[in-house]
């Protein structure tokens, strides 16, 4: 009896002691983030000069980017820094997260980021909940806006504005292997079995035949048999991507602007008709013409081992050909020819429903993704520093040296990219050969039929059921035909939470159709 | 003077209202609505249990769960009540031998899951040159369907036995000798020392060996998420794996948290059946076990007797 009075006090002492110090612990907190001037208000007091020379002085912008493009802001982040005295906090987000992360953010309001590196499919969204500030106002300031591609001029507008600072050009296209299909034995052989000139292809029948071709014998000489293609196939990565690269020629009717993922007067789903079908068929069959760990890769995987191994064709984006020339890991350099996407003589027509003949075939060059674009946050409080260090890294040298740097997942995106092919021999990426690789990029991007990628409102969602479904077919659990149809199913369920008449507005109006009736 | 008493463990209450109730209070009311990331929040009642029924993604990631926890958790008991009496057999070197053992089970689940792909490769993966020089393959480890379960279940014992052994090793350090030591006088064979006295007396241990790891291996997420992805085609997809894609990925949270619950639920309900039921054994080969060491001590005390 006599201890338990001590008892009490020596407990509540202790907790008197943790109160306290979480007390002090939560004022240091408040302390430190109210030390954060306001813009403008830190001005050194040398006077002018000193301000203009460092005009963000003591301001704080938070970057988000997806992982795969961080290094390729990481690279400026010291030179701005040191320039406009402001600080760069880049917050890297895993690739597979960063829709819901940027959504999240935006949509409670939570203020993480002043400054969002993400896809271009996404701007849309991100403009129409005014999640992201209109730039069209500043772009009158930037001295080299008409340097940037048409097409990836497009996408950034939403109406008549501007919401993004360009970054990167996002085009698929395909590689093979030039010992494989340059060599002249390979071509005699490939003639006699298949009654036409072995070549880069021009269809996807074409591309069938080689990758069958090639597939499952030593046509490199190193003793071991080798494949005919290599492609991302895994689930919950790049597969709708890779995947669209052949609907596009098999569905996107240059007869029928727009028609390549929903009818652009009804908004019903494409994605369930003969030409997606014959794509995801094809996609199915090349299967076996390459590695069976095909199924499990997802687009960093593929490229590490298509330019580590022995396969005669892949479809990717501009990434393989920079990963090629790393002599560490790639054992391609110099070895890579380059195509656009193969196209097909016939394309289905939603309205005729049925397939149009072409005399030649139609190629649809397709921007996946749409390329890394920066916005500024629209609840930013340092939206001038924001602007200033995204227009930094677009700046002529530093995209040039930011595309020409491996690792950075910029893709050449300005014109001035593709002007001069020996300033990428000379670069830190030492492209060997670059000229092919660059010219079949803007081929790509110039195409009169190149499609865009899906980016009204939850396109990200659209693309993941896609993918679930896809991968049955590739499984073999379903045939494509039953695994599009269940696609269009709940895209007309995904459409219908979105609104559809909402959906179909913008729709029309990225692809610049007339208002529907 | 029982005020105070009260106040001073409402601090650990608070705190387990806090990280437990508060969370799985809000899961709840998250899996009868509609909200999705971003979207207004609406009431959908029990509409995301019934669609889980018929979604055959769902339907399948809940039977590969149960297959895994049935056959892994089997499996893996086995193999470490195996290992555990051999290396309580071992006089010396034992700890070697014992931390060895739970290398897997440390190893981070990045690495692990680089580990097992890159083992399972039919182009570069050891396993595959091993079975090559047998005259077997090439085998496609993660590119059949049912070739790509067994391979998670191959992935996940070896992680996961070590930490049954553990369990095993550390109740059979603790059961007393003399038992044995009689039965071994009368003659009685390794196998009945076993079955009439190790197996019984270990059962508190196993049983929450088997508790421990059976709740753990129905929230399988890591291994599958790194090797597979739940391909091909969702056949190595789990119940966990499938909720984040769709609550983390597609922003559906209001169907994502649906998933969550049936889990739960699964899971207190096979935990209360199993509680129940090993009782039941325990109890039973309890009073065997009680019946024999009296039977024991009365033969011992008639042979002291002079």
């Amino acid at each position: 009896m006599t201890h338990a009075p001590q008892t009490h006090r020596a407990v509540w002492r202790l907790t008197a002691t943790a109160l306290a110090l979480g007390a002090l612990l939560a004022l240091g907190a408040c302390d430190r983030r109210s030390e954060q001037p306001t813009a403008g208000a830190s001005a050194p007091a040398g006077g002018q000069t000193a301000a203009q020379q460092r005009p963000f002085e003591g301001q704080t912008v938070t970057v988000a980017v997806g992982s795969f493009m961080s290094s390729g802001v990481n690279m400026f982040k010291d030179e701005w820094e040191k320039r406009t005295g402001a600080k760069l906090q880049v917050v890297e987000i895993p690739f597979g997260d960063l829709y819901q992360r940027l959504f999240a953010s935006f949509t409670t309001g939570a203020g993480e980021f002043d400054v969002a590196i993400y896809a271009a499919n996404w701007i849309p969204e991100f403009a129409a909940n005014k999640n992201i500030l209109s730039l069209e106002q500043r772009y009158a300031a930037k001295d080299n806006w008409g340097d940037v591609l048409d097409k990836t001029q497009r996408i950034m507008y939403v109406g008549t504005e501007r919401y993004s600072v360009p970054l990167d050009g996002d085009v698929l296209m395909g590689y093979y292997r030039k010992d494989a299909l340059e060599n002249d034995a390979h071509k005699q052989k490939f003639k006699a079995k298949y009654g036409y000139d072995l070549a880069a292809p021009t269809t996807w029948k074409q591309y069938r035949d080689i990758a069958e071709f090639f597939n499952g014998w030593d046509w490199t000489g190193d003793g071991k048999p080798d494949f005919g293609v290599l492609e991302a196939q895994g689930p919950k990565d790049v597969g709708p991507f890779i995947l669209l690269s052949r609907v596009a020629s098999y569905a996107a009717n240059p007869k029928v602007p727009g028609s390549l993922f929903f009818d652009p007067e009804t908004m019903e789903p494409s994605v369930n008709n003969p030409g997606w079908v014959q794509a995801l068929q094809d996609w199915v069959d090349i299967r076996k013409f390459g590695p069976a760990e095909m199924a499990t890769m997802g687009g960093g995987t593929m490229r590490g081992n298509f330019v580590a191994g022995n396969y005669a064709l892949a479809i990717d984006w501009a990434d393989v050909g920079i990963q090629a020339q790393d002599e560490s890991a790639s054992i391609v350099k110099g070895k890579l020819g380059y195509f656009v996407l193969p196209g097909s003589d016939r394309v289905w027509n939603i309205k005729a429903k049925a397939w149009d003949k072409f005399p030649e075939p139609q190629r649809a060059p397709y921007m996946g993704w749409g390329g890394w674009h920066g916005s500024v946050a629209a609840n930013s409080k340092a939206p001038d520093a924001a602007w200033d260090f995204l227009n930094f890294i677009d700046s002529n040298d530093n995209a040039l040296r930011a595309v020409t740097t491996p690792g950075t997942a910029r893709n050449p995106y300005r014109k001035q990219h593709f002007a001069d092919p020996a300033k990428w021999e000379q670069a830190a990426v030492k492209y060997k050969e670059p000229a092919e690789y660059l010219q079949v990029q803007q081929q790509s991007f110039t195409h009169a039929n190149t499609q865009y990628d899906l980016r009204i409102p939850k396109a990200g969602r659209y693309f993941e059921v896609l993918d679930n479904w896809m991968q049955q077919a590739l499984a073999g659990t379903m045939s494509p035909k039953q695994a599009l149809d269940k696609t269009a199913e709940e895209w007309k369920r995904i459409t219908d939470e979105a609104g559809k008449d909402k959906q179909l507005q913008l729709y029309r109006d990225l692809y610049e159709l007339k208002s529907a009736k | 003077m029982k005020g105070p008493k009260h106040l001073l463990i409402a601090p650990p209450l608070l705190f387990f209202f806090t990280i437990s109730l508060v969370p799985l209070v809000f899961t709840i009311v998250l899996s009868l609505s509609g909200y999705s990331i971003g979207g207004a929040f609406s009431w959908v009642g029990v509409d995301n249990y019934v669609r889980l029924a018929s979604d055959p993604m769902f339907t399948r990631s809940y039977a590969n769960t149960l297959l895994y926890v049935f056959v892994g958790v089997f499996v893996q008991y086995w193999l470490a009540l195996g290992l555990a009496l051999l290396v309580n057999q071992v006089a010396r070197g034992s700890q070697p031998l014992r931390l060895l053992f739970l290398l897997p089970f440390v190893m981070p689940p990045l690495i692990v899951g680089f580990v097992w792909q890159t083992m399972f490769d039919s182009r570069y993966g050891p396993l595959s040159a091993l079975l090559g020089a047998l005259g077997i393959g090439p085998v496609l480890w993660l590119n059949e369907a049912r070739l790509a379960f067994t391979s998670i279940l191959i992935v996940d014992t070896w992680q996961w036995t070590p930490f049954m052994f553990l369990i095993l090793y550390a109740g059979l350090r603790t059961l007393p000798r003399e038992p044995f030591e009689a039965a071994r006088v009368d003659g009685a064979s390794d196998w009945r020392i076993f079955w009439d006295h190790t197996f019984p007396m270990l059962l508190p241990a196993s049983i929450a060996a088997i508790l421990l790891r059976a709740i753990e291996a129905f929230k399988l997420f890591d291994v599958v998420f790194y090797v597979t992805g739940g391909g091909p085609g969702g056949a190595t997809s789990t119940v966990t794996l499938q909720g984040y894609f769709t609550a983390l990925r597609s922003g559906n949270l209001g169907y994502g948290a649906a998933m969550s619950i049936v889990l739960l639920v699964t899971v207190m309900v096979l935990a209360v059946v199993a509680l129940l039921t090993l009782k039941r054994l325990s109890s039973r080969r309890a009073r065997r076990v009680e019946r024999k060491l009296q039977a024991f001590a009365v033969e011992f005390r008639q042979r002291a007797a002079p």
